[in-house]
């Protein structure tokens, strides 16, 4: 062997194992940018097999497959995300590889003669395959079997999945399956569940009410989820859970690396729960992140949460932080550098919609520092008082703004030449995130065109901006719903207004459309959770 | 009771230069463990090493020492899946500081631990590599490697294109 200075010299197969090491799907696009021969390496083998996110985890047979044909792809997936199927948009849609799926996006059939019972019976083979699966770093499951009793292959899955040294984030959500599970561990002692030293990350998640559920009754009971937290909790940095578990199991508890908190839906009902939460605030000194609603009046102490850079919050909790904050001389006080900023709505909420001129004036941030803002309702005495935000927000770069305004007590929805004003009065916007981009009843063509127009116009006035994010239905021939576009990313030609762009469509087949026309009912009824304040990790590495 | 004598064993490299090593420690190289196990007799020639230089050798040799005694791969189930999962975890302190050599000599290490067939020398090798290229350009990339671009900028403006999704939503 001479001596090898150079990369370019490895045998395929250390080359190959390199690239195994590496995670991020942007490290790996830059890799295969080097050379022809890199791209062969890189694409489609290894960008397409980091993240494997399919709804419930015997479904997708078509998947299972092929991993089992091919360990060496298997063995290098991060993230395995099991979701549920109403959640699916929120989390950023199915992700299998593209060279698996059809060419309008569906998925390729499942083989002849396969149903529900052949999949469960080939529960066991696939558990062999997660467990081959030696660089998970991610787990999430947001859904199980039939979720009344603890099934002990749940629990051989699970029991495999937290063994694993690699795992940083884990992700259990709804009482039927992947919680119970978790449960179902901790009551029986197994020692595996103890052992997950370096889990950065956890949310545990279930779903029902819980004022008469017996599942309240059942997590109430000292099932050792306390303690189990606890002893995570030098590596824990993010922790996620509902209201009712955190003040049963949680709110004692000392998690000196804690610095991301999220607390999902509201709390209010009960308020010694909101009283617990208080008091774990104060104590944690370190929370940079905070998910919380509250939506009832809650009290902080002064300067509590003096770390905070990322706040998703109720106008409940927005309004504690100004009383927590000193006024001054009659001016912000505040230290706080948050730079991600989302008041959020919740239905039940107490407090009235905040005004633009409520925002804008808030001590307890420095508007100069916020560079996301997502406002869930937002009131103004006119159209023309919207255009205070941007003066107030001059970084924001990220921006979410409800499709219709509260003004004067009634709803009014921006024209489009109204948004492009608006909008342009952001210098430094790059990505606009809502809900309706365009209403109307168009065939899918017209609507696919008209969506397209508008997408045009925004980018003529927003010179930087590069992404639409919103939630557009398309129906087809039979009026079933058939795509949701969810993204819309803009590509220019050369730098300032020309734009040419590109549309992500996310494709669903008509057996689900059902589903995603109840998802579709639902945004009705209340704005889209953003994913990126409830999950652990970001995955915007492997989108 | 002294402990019994552990077997030396000699190892010619590529410039001549040779090693007398204890057994266990070669042992760590499966490719040495299997020629080992094929001679039947005990023989003073040292083992020819063609592949390793003198220098590099030593560094193996310090690795192998270091970690002599730690459980090898195996046939067994359990303990080879023991084995992948030690070989998943992060660079250990030691292997770290070990590893910060060169960049001429890292991949001498990787081609010399692929060679001798030493699974946790190769995957300390091969992580850290991977830890260079994160966060890099393909600029930067191919100078580390020295890597000529041929593609040509139509061609990397696609797949950059193509890949746009990487940016966050």
């Amino acid at each position: 062997m001479t001596a090898c200075a150079t990369g370019v010299d490895l045998p395929v197969e250390v080359i190959e194992h390199i690239i195994s090491w590496i995670d991020g799907r942007r490290d790996l696009i830059s890799f295969a940018c080097t050379s022809q021969a890199w791209k062969a390496f890189v694409i489609p083998r290894h960008t397409e097999y980091r993240v494997l996110r399919i709804t419930g985890c015997v479904d997708w047979i078509p998947i299972w497959d092929h991993l089992q044909r091919r360990p060496d792809l298997a063995s290098n997936l991060r993230v395995l995300h099991f979701v549920y199927t109403d959640d699916v948009i929120y989390r950023g849609g199915i992700r299998v590889p593209k060279t698996l799926l059809g060419i309008d996006g569906i998925p390729t059939s499942p083989p002849e003669g396969w149903n529900t019972e052949v999949a469960k019976e080939r529960y066991e083979e696939i558990i062999g395959m997660i467990d081959g699966m030696d660089k998970l770093h991610t787990f999430a499951w947001e859904e199980g079997w039939d979720g009344e009793e603890f099934d002990e292959k749940d629990g051989k899955l699970l029991e495999l999945v937290v063994q694993k040294p690699t795992l940083r984030n884990m992700l259990l959500m709804h009482e039927g399956g992947a919680v119970h599970t978790l449960l179902g561990l901790l009551e029986n002692r197994k020692s595996s569940i103890w052992k997950m030293a370096k889990l950065g990350g956890l949310i545990v998640d279930y779903n029902r009410d819980l004022e008469d559920d017996e599942f309240h009754e059942l997590i109430s009971q000292d099932l050792n989820f306390g303690p189990w937290v606890q002893s995570l909790s030098s590596a824990l940095t993010f922790l996620g859970t509902t209201p009712t578990v955190f003040a049963a199991h949680c709110s004692n508890l000392c998690l000196p690396a804690l610095t991301r908190l999220s607390v999902y839906r509201g709390t209010g009902h009960d308020t010694s729960i909101n009283a617990k939460i208080e008091t774990f605030l104060q104590t944690h000194p370190c929370i940079e992140e905070l998910s919380w609603t509250p939506t009832r009046q809650i009290i902080l102490t002064a300067n509590c949460l003096p770390s905070l850079r990322k706040l998703a919050c109720s106008s409940e909790l927005l309004s504690a932080l100004e009383v927590a904050t000193p006024e001054s001389n009659g001016q912000r006080s505040s230290s706080r550098k948050i730079e991600e900023l989302g008041i959020r709505w919740e239905p039940c909420s107490s407090a009235t919609v905040l005004t633009v001129k409520d925002v804008i004036s808030l001590r307890c941030l420095d508007n100069l520092y916020v560079k996301r803002l997502r406002l869930e309702r937002l009131a103004a005495d006119s159209i023309g008082e919207l255009d205070l935000l941007p003066q107030a927000f001059p970084n924001v770069w990220h921006v979410f703004l409800p499709w219709q305004f509260e003004i004067k007590k009634a709803r009014v929805p921006l024209s489009q030449s109204g948004w492009a004003q608006l909008l342009s009065r952001f210098p430094n916007l790059e990505v606009f995130l809502t809900t309706v981009l365009v209403n109307i009843e168009d065939s899918q063509e017209e609507t696919i065109s008209h969506t397209e127009e508008v997408v045009q116009r925004f980018a003529r006035c927003c010179p930087k901006l590069r992404q639409i994010t919103h939630d557009l239905e398309v129906r087809d021939e039979s009026n079933c719903l058939d795509y949701i576009v969810k993204k819309v990313v803009i590509t220019r030609e050369e730098p300032g207004p020309e734009a040419r762009c590109m549309a992500k469509w996310l494709g669903i087949n008509d057996e689900r459309s059902r589903t995603w026309r109840r998802i579709r009912w639902q945004y009705g009824e209340r704005a889209p959770r953003d994913p990126f304040q409830t999950m652990p990790w970001s995955d915007d590495d492997f989108q | 009771m002294a402990a019994p004598a552990t077997q030396q064993i000699k190892i010619r490299c590529n410039d001549e230069k040779e090693f007398t090593v204890d057994r266990d420690v070669l042992e760590r190289s499966v490719l040495i463990k299997n020629m080992l196990e094929d001679v039947t007799e005990q023989q003073d020639a040292p083992i020819p090493l063609p592949n390793v230089s003198g220098p590099v050798m030593a560094k193996v040799l310090e690795y192998c020492t270091h970690h002599r005694g730690e459980p090898l791969p195996s046939a067994d189930t359990e303990q080879s899946q023991d084995e992948t999962r030690k070989r998943t975890t992060d660079i250990s302190e030691w292997d770290q500081k070990f590893i910060t050599v060169d960049q001429e000599m890292l991949f001498e290490i990787i081609l010399a631990a692929n060679y001798l067939d030493i699974k946790s020398l190769l995957d300390v090798g091969c992580k850290t590599v991977a830890n260079m290229i994160k966060g890099k350009t393909p600029e930067e990339i191919r100078k580390l490697f020295n890597i000529v671009n041929d593609f040509t900028p139509e061609e990397e403006a696609q797949i950059k294109k193509e890949n746009e999704w990487a940016e966050d939503r």
